[in-house]
Order: C-alpha cells, then sequence, then structure tokens
C-alpha cells in the first residue's frame, strides 16, 4: 500500500509540474502576438507615457514593439509552433492523468480485493495498554493492616503494561492472548520473622549472564498471562471460545483494562477473588437482536477457579453463565445483566507415607463449595456514565475439610461458611470542556472477617481524557470498616484507610 | 484610469450582490450530495434502518436479519464522510468513536469493521463482497451497489 500512495503522489506531482509547466509557457508566450499584430496599440502614446501605472499589462508591450518588427518570425509561424507546442503538453498532460487514474483504479482494486478476504486484511493485530503513576495509603500505625502491608509512604509505581495479540488467520477462527509484564514478585514479603521464624523479602536480584560485564546486574518479573483463547465465530448466535478466559461476570471484570475502567481502584469483590476472574475450559456466547435490544448469553464450562493449579483435581468442574439486554442508541447506551458461577474448589497433597516400598498418599486438605450470582446495570447518557453491580456468594464448605482461619487475626481459626454481598454505584460525568470528567463511587460489603464484617468505601476522582488514548486518572478513597453482623474483639475502624491514586493511562 | 476604478466598483458590487446566490447555490449543491448507505446487489434488503445498521457497524451483528454474514466497510477515521456517518447512524462524535473502539479492544471484543481509503474502492468492495455494507456521497454512487438508505442533514432515511 506505501508503493502506491507514493506511485500515486508522484504522479501527482508530475501532473502538477506538468500544469504549472502548460501556465507558464502559456502566460510567457500569450501577450507577445497581440502587440507585434496591434498597430494601435502599439503606437498609442497615452499608455506608453503612462507613469502611473507602469504594471500595466500593456507597458511591457511597448518597450518590446520596435525591436519586434525586425526580430520577431511572422506571426503566422509562431502561432503554428505554439499550437504545436500546446498540443504536444496537452497529450503529455492527457497521458499523466491516464497513468494517475490507472493507478488509482489498480489501489482501489487492491483494497476492494483485501475486504473479499477480510481476514488477511489484519491477520495479526499488536495493541495493548499502560499506567503509570504514583499512590500513597494512610492508616492508622496500629492497624493491623499497617503492620503487615506498606502503608504511609508515597511511591511511584508501574501499574500495567499489557500487550494484545490478536490473531485472525482465517474466516471464522480468532485468536488473542493478552500477557502483563510485571517486575512482581520483587521485594514481597515472603516469610515473618521473630516466633513466625525468619523474616525474608524476595528478592529476585541475578547477575545479568547474558550481560557484558560479569557483575552486570539484572532483576526478573513476571510475565502474566492474563487471558490466551482460541475462539471459532462462524455464527452470531454460537460462538465457541476455549482457552483461558476473563470470567464473563458482571462489568468490572471484563472491562478490565485502565483504559476502559472508569476507576482506578478495583472493587472489593473482585479484590477478594469471589468469583474466579479468568477459567481455564470452554465458553459458548452469542447474541440476537429483538428491535433495538440486543439479547446476548454467555455459558461457561470450566475446571473452576484454579488460583493454586492448572489442573482439576477431580472431576469437579465450574459452570457459569450471564444473561443481559443492551439498547445502544449511541446517545443513550443501556445494559442490564445477570452472571451466575458455581464450582467446587479444593487442595490436593500428595504425603509420602512409605519408603521401602515408597508409597505416595494423595488427600484434600481443604474443600469448599460457591455459589456466586450477580446482577449488574451499565447506563450511558450523552456525557453521563452510569455503573451498578450487585453481588452475593455462597460459601460452603466439605465437613472435615475446612482451611485455617486467618493467621494473623485470628490464629487457630478456622474458616467458617458464609454468606457474602457487595454492590457499588459509580456515577461519572465529562464536562464538555478539556475532557474532564470527575466521579462518584461507593461501594458497601459484608463479609465475616476478624477486623470487621462490614466494610464501606467511598471516593472521588477526576479523569482528564487528553484523546481517545491518553487519559490522566486520578481518585481518592476512604475505606471504613464496621462491625455489621458480628462484634469483633476491637474495634474495626481503627482499619480505616485512606488512599490516593493517580495514573496515566495510555492505550495503543 | 476613471473607467478602470469605475469597472472595478461595478465587479465589487457585482461580487457582494451575488454571494448571497452563489452560497445558497452551494448549500443547495451540498445538500443534494448527501451520503447514502449502499449494499452488494444480492442484498435482498430494500431499505435499512438504524435498529439494523447501528449493530452492524458497531460488529455487535455479524449475520443480516434476512441471513448471510454482514461485512460493514468503513472509511478512515478522518474522512468527512466517515465522521458524518458515525454520528448520524452510530450518534457518536469522532472521539467518542475512538473510545468506542478502544473500549472493545481492551475488552477483547469483535473487531472494527475493515477500512478501505475511499470512495471509489469503498464502491469495488461493496459490489465485489456479497454481504457488504457501506456509504458513499450520493454523487458517486454507480449501478454496481444497492442504495439502502440515505443520510441528509444528518438523518438517516430510507433510499
Amino acid at each position: 500500500m506505501p508503493n502506491a500512495l507514493m506511485t500515486r503522489f508522484g504522479l501527482a506531482t508530475l501532473l502538477v509540474l506538468a500544469c504549472s509547466l502548460l501556465g507558464h509557457r502559456a502566460s510567457a508566450q500569450t501577450p507577445a502576438p497581440a502587440p507585434a499584430s496591434d498597430p494601435v496599440e502599439a503606437s498609442d502614446p497615452v499608455e506608453a507615457s503612462d507613469p502611473v501605472e507602469p504594471a500595466s499589462d500593456l507597458a511591457p508591450t511597448v518597450v518590446a514593439v520596435e525591436p519586434a518588427v525586425v526580430a520577431v518570425p511572422p506571426a503566422v509561424d509562431d502561432a503554428a509552433r505554439r499550437d504545436a507546442e500546446l498540443a504536444a503538453l496537452k497529450a503529455e498532460l492527457a497521458a499523466t492523468r491516464a497513468q494517475i487514474e490507472a493507478v488509482t483504479a489498480r489501489q482501489d482494486d487492491a483494497e476492494a480485493a483485501a475486504v473479499d478476504e477480510t481476514p488477511k486484511q489484519d491477520l495479526l493485530k499488536i495493541s495493548g495498554f499502560a499506567d503509570m503513576g504514583v499512590q500513597r495509603l494512610w492508616i492508622d500505625k496500629g492497624s493491623l493492616i499497617a503492620r503487615v502491608f506498606p502503608t504511609n509512604s508515597t511511591s511511584f509505581v508501574i501499574g500495567n503494561v499489557n500487550l494484545y495479540f490478536d490473531a485472525q488467520p482465517v474466516d471464522d477462527w480468532r485468536a488473542l492472548v493478552e500477557v502483563r509484564f510485571t517486575n512482581a514478585p520483587l521485594g514481597d514479603t515472603q516469610s515473618y520473622g521473630g516466633i513466625a521464624g525468619t523474616f525474608a523479602r524476595k528478592d529476585t536480584f541475578s547477575y545479568d549472564p547474558h550481560g557484558t560485564a560479569i557483575n552486570a546486574p539484572m532483576w526478573a518479573g513476571a510475565v502474566v498471562l492474563e487471558r490466551a483463547w482460541i475462539e471459532w465465530n462462524e455464527h452470531q448466535a454460537f460462538k465457541l471460545r476455549m482457552g483461558n478466559w476473563f470470567t464473563p461476570f458482571g462489568i468490572w471484570n471484563v472491562d478490565h483494562g485502565s483504559p476502559t475502567l472508569i476507576a482506578l481502584m478495583l472493587p472489593q469483590f473482585i479484590l477478594q477473588r469471589w468469583m474466579p476472574m479468568r477459567q481455564t475450559g470452554l465458553m459458548g456466547y452469542g447474541n440476537a437482536f429483538a428491535g433495538e435490544w440486543e439479547l446476548g448469553y454467555a455459558l461457561t464450562f470450566s475446571n473452576g477457579r484454579q488460583e493454586l493449579s492448572n489442573f482439576n483435581f477431580e472431576d469437579k468442574f465450574g459452570y457459569g453463565g450471564r444473561l443481559y439486554a443492551r439498547r445502544d442508541t449511541g446517545a443513550v447506551n443501556t445494559t442490564f445483566g445477570l452472571s451466575y458461577f458455581t464450582g467446587t474448589t479444593s487442595d490436593e497433597v500428595i504425603d509420602v507415607t512409605a519408603l521401602a516400598p515408597v508409597t505416595f498418599e494423595k488427600k484434600k486438605t481443604w474443600e469448599y463449595n460457591e455459589h456466586v450470582l450477580g446482577a449488574d446495570a451499565s447506563i450511558d447518557i450523552d456525557a453521563t456514565r452510569i455503573r451498578a453491580e450487585a453481588m452475593l456468594r455462597r460459601v460452603t464448605y466439605t465437613p472435615g475439610r475446612r482451611p485455617p482461619g486467618d493467621p494473623i487475626a485470628a490464629p487457630g481459626s478456622v474458616a467458617a461458611d458464609a454468606w457474602q454481598q457487595s454492590a457499588y454505584l459509580l456515577v461519572a460525568n465529562q464536562l464538555p470542556w478539556a475532557g474532564i470528567e470527575p466521579f462518584l463511587w461507593s461501594e458497601l460489603m459484608t463479609s465475616p472477617s476478624p477486623i470487621g464484617d462490614g466494610v464501606l468505601v467511598a471516593s472521588v476522582g477526576l479523569n482528564v481524557h487528553f484523546n481517545a488514548a491518553i487519559t490522566w486518572k486520578t481518585q481518592l478513597t476512604r475505606v471504613h470498616f464496621f462491625d455489621w453482623m458480628y462484634d469483633s474483639a476491637t474495634d474495626p475502624s481503627i482499619n480505616d484507610a485512606s488512599a490516593a491514586y493517580s495514573r496515566i493511562v495510555l492505550a495503543f | 484610469m476613471a473607467t478602470r476604478r469605475a469597472l472595478l466598483k461595478a465587479l465589487l458590487t457585482a461580487g457582494f450582490l451575488c454571494a448571497p446566490a452563489v452560497l445558497w447555490g452551494l448549500r443547495l449543491q451540498a445538500a443534494d450530495d448527501s451520503i447514502v448507505v449502499i449494499v452488494n446487489k444480492a442484498n435482498p434488503a430494500v431499505a435499512l434502518g438504524l435498529s439494523e445498521l447501528r449493530p452492524i457497524f458497531q460488529t455487535s451483528k455479524t449475520s443480516w436479519s434476512t441471513g448471510g454474514d454482514a461485512v460493514p466497510i468503513n472509511l478512515p477515521e478522518n474522512s468527512v464522510l466517515r465522521i458524518a456517518f458515525d454520528r448520524a447512524v452510530l450518534g457518536l462524535d469522532a472521539e467518542r468513536v475512538a473510545r468506542y473502539w478502544t473500549d472493545r479492544k481492551i475488552r477483547g471484543g469483535t473487531r472494527p469493521p475493515v477500512r478501505v481509503s475511499s470512495s471509489a474502492a469503498m464502491l469495488k468492495a461493496v459490489a465485489a463482497k456479497e454481504g457488504a455494507v457501506g456509504y458513499v456521497q450520493s454523487s458517486e454512487v454507480n449501478a454496481t451497489v444497492k442504495v439502502v438508505a440515505r443520510i441528509s442533514s444528518g438523518k438517516l432515511s430510507g433510499p
């Protein structure tokens, strides 16, 4: 395509030059015959002696008249020569025009053919997003959170560096891989010291074996496979996706990327992974239209949660689905959805119970079943965006297979069956100037916890959309812990925290 | 000199007097040069409304209501025709269209429509590809495609 454009540009330049030449020659030659053959103009003493308008068309003619009688060939010969030159230039111009039209037609044909072979037009697309900035968490030093996590300090952060590889090699088949690059887990607390043992921090430092010095330093990081799937999408009403995909649950988990999410901080039900954020397995989905309403579904069949292992330890799968209705008129875009997930999650350990002969024994250490139901609404009215999600989760442990409770807040305890609820409402409005979009966000969560079973989150934020690719996001958040249904041993509000986040976000 | 000045004044006066008429004529010409939505001639559709065109150009609808794959074709984002079409059919200005596709990409949704660089290529592509749908200026349309809708003054109407 660039070659075609360059050819087109070259020919256009040639055309312009030809036109300029034609115009130059025509303007240079046109005035000459008139004075030579017009004795009245040539001998007009008034015009010739007029000092006020020397730039008049007639002025140079007067100067050229007298020698022209001797030097200029007969007017008839001149006219014939000029006509011949003009005809030649016209022919040259016509040929150039024909060339340009031929090249343009070939380019149009090529583009039309490319559309006919749609997937080949963009065999592989690489895109992604990145966000970087600064953040700070303020919290009472007596808080349990402050004792464990880094707080009360300002830190610059590399947020997300995500790359998408989107391949569509043939009709009706597509693959998408999203990876995130991070320097984690550098610096994570590996173990606590004192009576808990020896404190250790994860250190990913090593000497670069490929460096140009034997002591060249490097720090390793992780590449996170955010998702990787292959999809067959021949039919709008039923498409099949296999691999590792984001759980189609509500709004936040699918939006997931900082350019698309309105706020920076994640909701508690995402942070606490109330449903698996991603699963490995099969997902069938599709949609149909009823007037202006799009009705869609997704059904999932997977290994369930895979936060400990990529394997399904038993034939206990995860099942889920989503139904939604969407109406998008441009100015008003409304989506309502219901999501569900259920599955059994367990851990399996392998013990060596004898050495002669070597005998292995597998056993389940803990196991629970969960049901998660979610409802969501997304409403865009002109420059106002409203998002709301509510979630209800029930967790029941298999008798005899309860894991230990929180080892820090409640050492020696075991996990209990639980009902968990959470809901949030976010309202954003983009002002008519400078891409400024303030937003308010509030979230309420109840879940049994040793530091208060109620959490209320309130945020105020400001997004500045410089353009479609770059946004500056800032958010101030206050998190309040309180006792809702259970009484904590200590005042849970000591864990109240304030946080400030600011990121520059770029999508490409 | 006096004659020339008089002539110049007369020309300027005539120009001022004629300007409204010229502008009115240009406006009429612009109105006549509306956008037409075109489909392949094999497409049985006679007229298409927003409820069909919008989801097809959002790529959330990939099949025609009458059957067969829908292949929407766009002009480049900075094309005046594209901007007018997006405003009328998607209801979005250029910046919001760009954000719409950024969001779609982040979510891993269906790709945006394929793109051609000129109206001539659009005509050829729609004429060649069964299921294709695109748009050109009404003055550019020819018999190789079928007109199923028209956009005048920012509003979509029948052909």
